[in-house]
């Protein structure tokens, strides 16, 4: 019989349930008893963040008072501080402050004993409290400690780099100064800042994952060619392929020149790719040998169409990324990929799913997507190119209704009449006669005489009815006046006949715009989803089938609605995200023509 | 639709679509290193009749489900304890079928089974003190009163 006991026994089933639980909620059952105690305190302390965040511990950095009283109350004595196994100090060291010596007398105490730090050092102070710092790391044992920091080369180049496993190199934010910082965009500091990144990769061993952002850009006065520094680079590629324990790269900027492509060491595992990027570049990455990569994303931009173009003769050569596939990308082992970018190659999915059978789902169903997308552009194209044809025959058909006095149906019948019209004439089965018999004026022709024929009928009978007289001799009257006056008559019911073309046009053109207005916004908000669970199952579409599908959506328009809006709200938001969280890092080693 | 037969753990067969069966990710595994639909039946032995049948419910109604995103951050916090109509009405259950559910998932590895479970234990727990914890899930308190004020203290700030 399962209880709550059997769940306390299965670690895993219980840090599950704490990830749905807000830390007092987790107190509250550590409160329970004692066999809820550990795991409890488990999950609070096993990641403490000492810097100000919803939900986690410590106080704003800005009230250094608060802070030393956390690390003094909890530090010493709490017995939940035995279980942090890692610990995030922030920026919290950048001081020479009541705080940042708290917090190193915490560690050196011995009390507080995590497996890893996390460090973000900026500022002009922050390399003498990465001294104090050094001394700690250097004390910990390089098997049960490691380091994860986010600094400057020139700051990092003071770390104990043996025991550093996550490496994030910044340029210097300009909130803090330059005092520690290689100014990046002259020739001989971007050299020293290369250097400077492989002398640091040089001697860490541990290192799992690196990320640089390295701050150049293709704007500014000072851009550096990249012939400048090609040999700092070589260097630095020789020392990146060294890095044997490397599992994560995220790289952006100066790697995306087309003579140069960051080969990154086989061990890696994972890849981001940040900034603007060139064809010439996907093709150098295409080739590398990635053979166990697992994951790559790419959040790029298309080098073609930067605003600038005209002043780097580099990119103006290059093709758009879009005319550039990735059918021999090298890497066989993707088991992710995620795309933030903005331009995407042709059938980019399709390309990575056919080489890359471990895929995850989501890619797989992304290839899907491109398969039903280009299905519905084609189905869209032929119907904007059919409509026309079916446009006149329903006008044809509302003539001749209207003529025999049937009232106009609702929109809903329009649609279900109009699809069916639709898909008849896109399978070849309309009668020619009926889109084009009545458009010529042959058609017109037709159409009136019948008509005339009737209105001269009445018109003479009505006449002859007035001149009834003219038998009896009682009235002078030639057949001049007689046939002038059947014309009078005539013209009279012709002005007062209804138009019942124009009639017919006049009515079906809206609700033949709005069927268009229906199939676009039904296309990415529902059919595309229905066509990819059908491919995804392994269905064969027809356009046929496809378009009978689209039509029938149509005509279901209402049930729809709110699928609609709800993918016209994601697309709104996925927009304004692209605005707001993609900030292309730019190329900065383009030679320049006008420079 | 091929059909395979998976054997409790009090030895009752059940034949599932093999479709529905591979909402497992260990029947799914399992099947793919055999290479072909079995004939003899697999056993499930953590998993008894009972507890089989209600998992093989909620795979069949969530056959047609897209696979779960893979989750880096799973120590995030933020996630929403929200759970769908069908599943809340599906794990109205006395608790020990819940937390066989939860174990049964567990092992046979289907998230968002597990999920929806850990979810509705979340939601047993959540804005309770720990009084109406012990109630909700008879549990028998062995704190005195100073251990218990002592745990208070030293993690006040959890509360903030």
């Amino acid at each position: 019989m399962a209880s709550l006991n059997n769940l306390i026994a299965t670690p895993e089933i219980l840090n599950y349930i704490f990830q749905y639980l807000p830390k007092p909620d987790i107190l509250r059952l550590a409160l329970t008893c004692k066999a809820l105690l550990p795991a409890s305190l488990d999950s609070l302390w096993k990641n403490l963040k000492l810097f100000p965040e919803e939900q986690y511990p410590g106080p704003d950095r800005k009230s250094e008072k608060e802070f030393c009283k956390f690390v003094t109350k909890y530090g010493a004595s709490s017995s939940g501080i035995q279980y942090t196994k890692k610990l995030d100090v922030g920026n919290c060291l950048n001081w020479d402050s009541l705080a940042s010596r708290a917090l190193l007398r915490l560690l050196e105490s011995g009390s507080l004993q995590p497996g890893v730090i996390e460090l973000h050092l900026y500022g002009s102070n922050a390399g003498k409290q990465l001294q104090h710092f050094k001394r700690y790391s250097e004390s910990r044992s390089l098997v049960d400690f490691s380091v994860r920091l986010h600094a400057t080369v020139a700051l990092a180049k003071l770390a104990d780099l043996h025991k550093i496993t996550y490496l994030e190199l910044h340029y210097n934010p300009p909130s803090f100064g330059v005092d520690f910082d290689l100014e990046v965009r002259s020739e001989p500091c971007a050299k020293a800042t290369i250097l400077g990144c492989a002398e640091v990769l040089r001697q860490t061993p541990k290192l799992t994952e690196f990320k640089w952002n390295n701050g150049y850009s293709i704007e500014g006065d000072n851009v550096i060619e990249f012939n400048m520094i090609s040999d700092e680079l070589k260097i630095f590629q020789d020392v990146f392929e060294g890095l044997e324990r490397l599992r994560v790269l995220v790289i952006s900027g100066c790697f995306f020149h087309p003579s140069f492509c960051l080969i990154p060491p086989r061990s890696l595992k994972k890849l981001v790719v940040t900034g603007l990027v060139s064809s010439a570049w996907w093709r150098k990455l295409a080739v590398c040998p990635l053979v166990g990569l697992e994951t790559l994303e790419l959040s790029t931009s298309d080098a073609s169409r930067h605003p600038h173009l005209e002043d780097f003769p580099y990119l103006a050569d290059e093709l758009p990324i879009k005319n550039f596939r990735l059918e021999d990308v090298a890497v066989v082992s993707l088991k992710k990929f995620i795309f933030n970018g903005r331009d995407k190659t042709l059938n980019m999915y399709q390309s990575f799913v056919r080489r890359n059978p471990m895929i995850d789902p989501y890619t797989k169903r992304s290839a899907l997507s491109e398969q039903a997308g280009k299905i519905l552009q084609e189905g869209l194209e032929l119907v904007l190119r059919e409509l026309r044809k079916c446009k006149i025959a329903v006008i044809n058909t509302y003539i001749k209704r209207f003529k025999e006095g049937h009232p106009p149906p609702d929109e809903n019948g329009f649609m279900t009449e109009f699809s069916k019209l639709v898909l008849t004439n896109i399978a070849g089965d309309l009668p020619e006669q009926l889109y084009r018999l009545e458009t010529s004026g042959m058609g017109i022709g037709n159409q009136c005489r019948e008509q005339l024929q009737g209105y001269l009928e009445d018109s003479i009978n009505e006449t002859a009815g007035v001149y009834a007289d003219f038998e009896e001799g009682k009235l002078d009257i030639t057949e001049k006046k007689f046939m002038e006056d059947c014309i009078k008559k005539l013209m009279h019911r012709v002005k007062e006949s209804e138009d019942y073309v124009f009639k017919a046009e006049r009515f079906v053109t809206g609700p033949i715009e709005e069927f268009v207005v229906r199939m676009r916004k039904l296309q990415s908000a529902v059919i595309k989803d229905v066509l990819v669970d059908k491919l995804a199952a392994g269905h064969e579409l027809t356009m046929g089938i496809v378009l009978d599908i689209w039509t029938q959506a149509v005509i279901d328009f209402e049930k729809h609605k709110e699928a609609i809006f709800c993918a016209g709200g994601y697309h709104m938001y996925s927009r304004s995200m692209s605005r707001t969280g993609f900030d292309p890092v730019y190329v900065s080693l383009y030679p320049s023509r006008n420079r | 639709m091929s059909q395979i037969i998976l054997l409790s753990s009090d030895n009752v067969e059940m034949k599932v679509d093999k479709e529905v069966a591979e909402r497992s990710i260990l029947i799914k595994n399992m099947l793919e290193d055999v290479g072909e639909t079995p004939d003899q039946a697999i056993p499930i032995p953590n998993v008894n009749e009972g507890v089989l049948r209600k998992v093989i419910e909620w795979c069949e109604h969530h056959r047609n489900d897209p696979p779960p995103p893979a989750d880096e951050d799973s120590d995030s916090r933020k996630k929403s304890t929200d759970i769908e109509e069908w599943d809340q009405k599906f794990m109205q259950v006395d608790q020990e079928m819940l937390f066989e559910i939860i174990l049964a998932a567990n092992y046979l590895d289907i998230k968002p089974l597990l999920d929806v479970g850990c979810k509705t234990v979340a939601n047993m727990i959540k804005g309770k003190s720990p009084e109406e914890i012990r109630k909700t899930f008879n549990i028998q308190n062995d704190f005195t009163p100073e251990e218990e004020d002592q745990i208070r203290r030293e993690n006040e700030w959890a509360e903030e």
